[in-house]
C-alpha cells in the first residue's frame, strides 16, 4: 500500500486528534500542544512507518495516552482545574459546555487508572468507537476490551461515589 | 437475595445495553422492587451521561485549522532539514542554516577524517609520512576550503574554520539565489559564545541565532581526531592534481552509500583534492568537490564577528523552527480568546464593542492573555482597534504588535475568526480599507 505523505496524514486526521486531546485535557492550549507534539513525534519517526500502519488507529492510541498523561502530570498542580476554555473556544450554538465538578473529577479519575482501563473507557465512552475498533487499535481481542471496560467503570463508580 | 446478587454483578453490562430484551426484562423487574440496584444504576447512569457530555466537546473550526497549519508550518521546516539529503550544494547550505550536520561531514569533517583513517589504519605509501601530518592538523590553528558539487551550474562555496570556536561558511557565486531561497549566504558559527548570525549580503540583513551543539562536532573532530576510524582505506595510487602528481587514497564505510576520494600532495603531506560521492535514498548520485583547503593559514578574524556589518538590518529569530511555529500558535489562541470574550461583551452591550482590551476583564482576558509569547517583553502584545457597531465581517479589530514582520502575524476579525497574514502588505491593505 502507498504511503500516504504527512501533509495528508495532518490534513486527514488533525482536527480528530485535536478535538480528542481537547475532550480529556478540556484546556484549548494543552490540547495544541498535545496535537502538535503527536504529529512531531511522528515525523521525527516518518521513515520507520510504512503504508501499512493504521493511521487512525495509532493517532487515536497515541493522543488518548498523551492526553490522559497530561492529566496526570498536571492533576498536582491543579491545572485541570481550569476548564473556561471549554466554554470560551466552543462555538455551539446550544452554549458552553456544562464543566461540572464531576466530569473534571471523572477525568483526574481516568488518569489514575490502569492505562489498558483508561484508554479503553476514553475510546468507547468518550470517543464513541465501537468494540471492534478499540479492540483494533488496542491490539487486543473484543472481550478483553469489554473486559477493561468493565473494570474501568468499576473503578470509576467507586472513585466517584462521593460525587454521584 | 440471591437474585439481587446476581443482577448486582449484571449491572454494569446493563448500562452498558450489552443484554437482550429478555435479560433487560429481568433486570428492570428487579430495579423496580430493589433500590439499592436502581440507586446504583442511577449512578452508574450518571457516570455515562458525564462522559457522554464530554464527548460532545470539540474546537471550532478555525482553531482546527490554525493548529493544523502551524503542525504542517514545523513539517515544511523540518523537511528541508532532515527529509531528504538530496546531492547539491544548495541543500548543503542549508543543511549547515539548520545545523543539522548531518551531511555537513561531508564538506567540512571529511578533511580531517581522511587524515584520521589514515593514521589508524597506517599508511601503505610510505613515502607519505602520515604520523607527521597528523602531527601538522593537530597544531593547525585555521582551516579553509571551497566545496562545490559536479552538479553543472551549482554554485561554489567556502569554508573557514579557526580553532576551536569559529566557523564561516560563504557563497562565493549566486549569492542572490542563496539569499532568496535560504535566507542569507554567509553563516558565521561561535560555538564558544553558542551564537551565530546568519547574512543576507545582497539585501543587507542579518540574523541572529543560537549556535547548535552539533556544530561543536566540526570542532571536536578538527581538534581531537576521533571517532571517525570506521572507515576502511584502500590506495589507489597516482593522479595528477594541477601540477601535482598526488598521491589518492579511497574511504569508505560498508553501511553508507558514500565513498571519500583523499588526494594528497607528497610533498607537503596535505591533502589538495577531496572528491566524496553519495548516494541518496532516492539511488540519486552526485559528487562534492572540496579543493584549496589550507591550514593554518591567516584568517582574518573580524570575519567572524557576530556583529552585523554596518549597514545591515539586524533580525533575532528563533533557533528552532518548533518553537517559532507554538509561539505563533498560542498566540492564536489568545488572539481567539480575545475574540470570544468580544463576542460575549457585544452579545450583551447591544452590538456595541468594548472600548479597550481592559473592558474585557470581566469575560475572562486578564493580563496573562494579553502578553504575546512572540513578544513576551510587552506588557500588552496586541492592539485592538474599537470597530463600529455591526462592522463588516473581514474588518481586523485585533492584531499582534510586531517590530519586524518577519514571517507574518496573527490578526482578529470581526467575524471573531484569527488568521495567519503572511504579507504584510495584504494586511496593510484591510487595515486601509476601514
Amino acid at each position: 500500500m502507498k504511503k500516504i505523505s504527512f501533509k495528508e496524514l495532518v490534513g486527514r486526521h488533525s482536527t480528530a486528534v485535536l478535538n480528542s486531546a481537547f475532550r480529556i485535557v478540556g484546556h484549548l492550549q494543552s490540547a495544541q500542544d498535545i496535537h502538535q507534539e503527536v504529529f512531531l513525534a511522528i515525523l521525527q519517526r516518518w521513515d520507520k512507518f510504512n503504508g501499512e500502519t493504521n493511521w487512525g488507529a495509532y493517532l487515536y492510541r497515541v493522543t488518548v495516552r498523551k492526553a490522559l498523561e497530561f492529566v496526570k502530570r498536571s492533576r498536582r498542580e491543579a491545572a485541570l482545574g481550569s476548564l473556561d476554555d471549554w466554554a470560551v473556544v466552543r462555538e455551539n450554538p446550544d452554549g458552553p459546555l456544562r464543566t461540572s465538578e464531576l466530569q473534571q473529577e471523572l477525568l483526574k479519575s481516568l488518569s489514575k487508572l490502569p492505562r489498558r482501563q483508561a484508554d479503553v473507557f476514553v475510546l468507547s465512552r468518550i470517543e464513541g468507537l465501537r468494540d471492534r475498533q478499540i479492540a483494533e487499535i488496542m491490539g487486543c481481542s473484543r472481550e478483553t476490551v469489554n473486559t477493561h471496560l468493565h473494570r474501568a467503570l468499576k473503578r470509576l463508580r467507586n472513585e466517584l461515589a462521593h460525587l454521584l | 437475595m440471591k437474585d439481587h446478587e446476581e443482577i448486582r454483578e449484571r449491572l454494569i453490562s446493563f448500562v452498558l445495553g450489552e443484554f437482550s430484551g429478555k435479560e433487560v426484562s429481568e433486570i428492570t423487574r428487579h430495579l423496580v422492587k430493589c433500590q439499592e440496584c436502581s440507586g446504583e444504576v442511577k449512578k452508574l447512569g450518571r457516570l455515562l451521561e458525564c462522559a457522554r457530555e464530554i464527548s460532545e466537546a470539540s474546537i471550532d473550526e478555525q482553531m482546527c485549522k490554525s493548529a493544523k497549519e502551524a503542525v504542517l508550518a514545523v513539517a515544511e521546516e523540518a523537511e528541508k532539514t532532515v527529509s531528504r539529503p538530496r546531492i547539491n550544494i544548495q541543500n548543503l547550505w542549508r543543511i549547515i542554516m539548520k545545523s543539522r550536520i548531518t551531511k555537513l561531514a561531508a564538506a567540512a569533517v571529511i578533511i580531517v577524517a581522511a587524515f584520521i583513517c589514515l593514521s589508524q589504519f597506517g599508511s601503505p605509501f610510505e613515502s607519505v609520512a602520515w604520523a607527521d601530518v597528523l602531527e601538522n592538523i593537530r597544531s593547525s590553528k585555521t582551516l579553509t576550503f571551497i566545496v562545490r558539487t559536479t552538479e553543472q551550474g551549482s554554485p561554489v562555496m567556502k569554508a573557514m574554520v579557526i580553532d576551536p570556536n569559529l566557523l564561516r561558511f560563504e557563497y562565493l557565486s549566486q549569492q542572490e539565489q542563496a539569499a532568496r531561497l535560504l535566507g542569507g549566504d554567509v553563516l558565521i558559527v561561535d560555538t564558544g559564545k553558542g551564537e551565530a548570525l546568519i547574512l543576507d549580503t545582497v539585501n543587507k540583513t542579518a540574523k541572529a541565532r543560537p549556535a547548535d551543539k552539533e556544530m561543536l562536532s566540526i570542532y571536536d573532530t578538527f581538534r581531537n581526531f576521533r571517532g571517525r576510524g570506521d572507515f576502511t582505506v584502500e590506495e589507489i595510487g597516482h593522479r595528477q592534481v594541477g601540477d601535482k602528481q598526488a598521491v589518492g587514497f579511497k574511504l569508505k564505510k560498508d553501511d553508507e552509500n558514500r565513498e571519500i576520494m583523499v588526494w594528497a600532495d607528497p610533498e607537503t603531506k596535505l591533502p589538495i583534492l577531496i572528491e566524496e560521492t553519495i548516494e541518496d535514498r532516492e539511488g540519486q548520485v552526485g559528487q562534492f568537490v572540496v579543493t584549496d583547503i589550507v591550514f593554518d593559514s591567516e584568517l582574518d578574524v573580524s570575519l567572524f564577528s557576530l556583529t552585523p556589518p554596518e549597514g545591515y538590518e539586524f533580525k533575532e529569530i528563533d533557533d528552532d523552527p518548533r518553537i517559532a511555529a507554538g509561539k505563533r500558535l498560542m498566540s492564536s489562541a489568545n488572539v481567539h480568546r480575545i475574540l470570544m470574550a468580544c463576542k460575549k461583551y457585544v452579545a450583551e452591550h447591544n452590538g456595541q464593542w468594548p472600548d479597550s482590551l481592559q473592558d474585557l476583564a470581566e469575560y475572562g482576558v486578564d493580563n496573562k492573555i494579553l502578553v504575546n509569547p512572540r513578544q513576551p517583553a510587552l506588557e500588552t502584545g496586541y492592539i485592538y482597534l474599537k470597530p463600529p457597531a455591526s462592522p463588516s465581517e473581514s474588518r481586523i479589530v485585533l492584531y499582534e504588535v510586531y517590530g519586524s514582520w518577519n514571517d507574518g502575524i496573527n490578526v482578529g476579525s470581526a467575524n471573531y475568526h484569527v488568521e495567519f497574514m503572511k504579507e504584510e502588505s495584504d494586511f496593510k491593505n484591510r487595515l486601509g480599507e476601514h
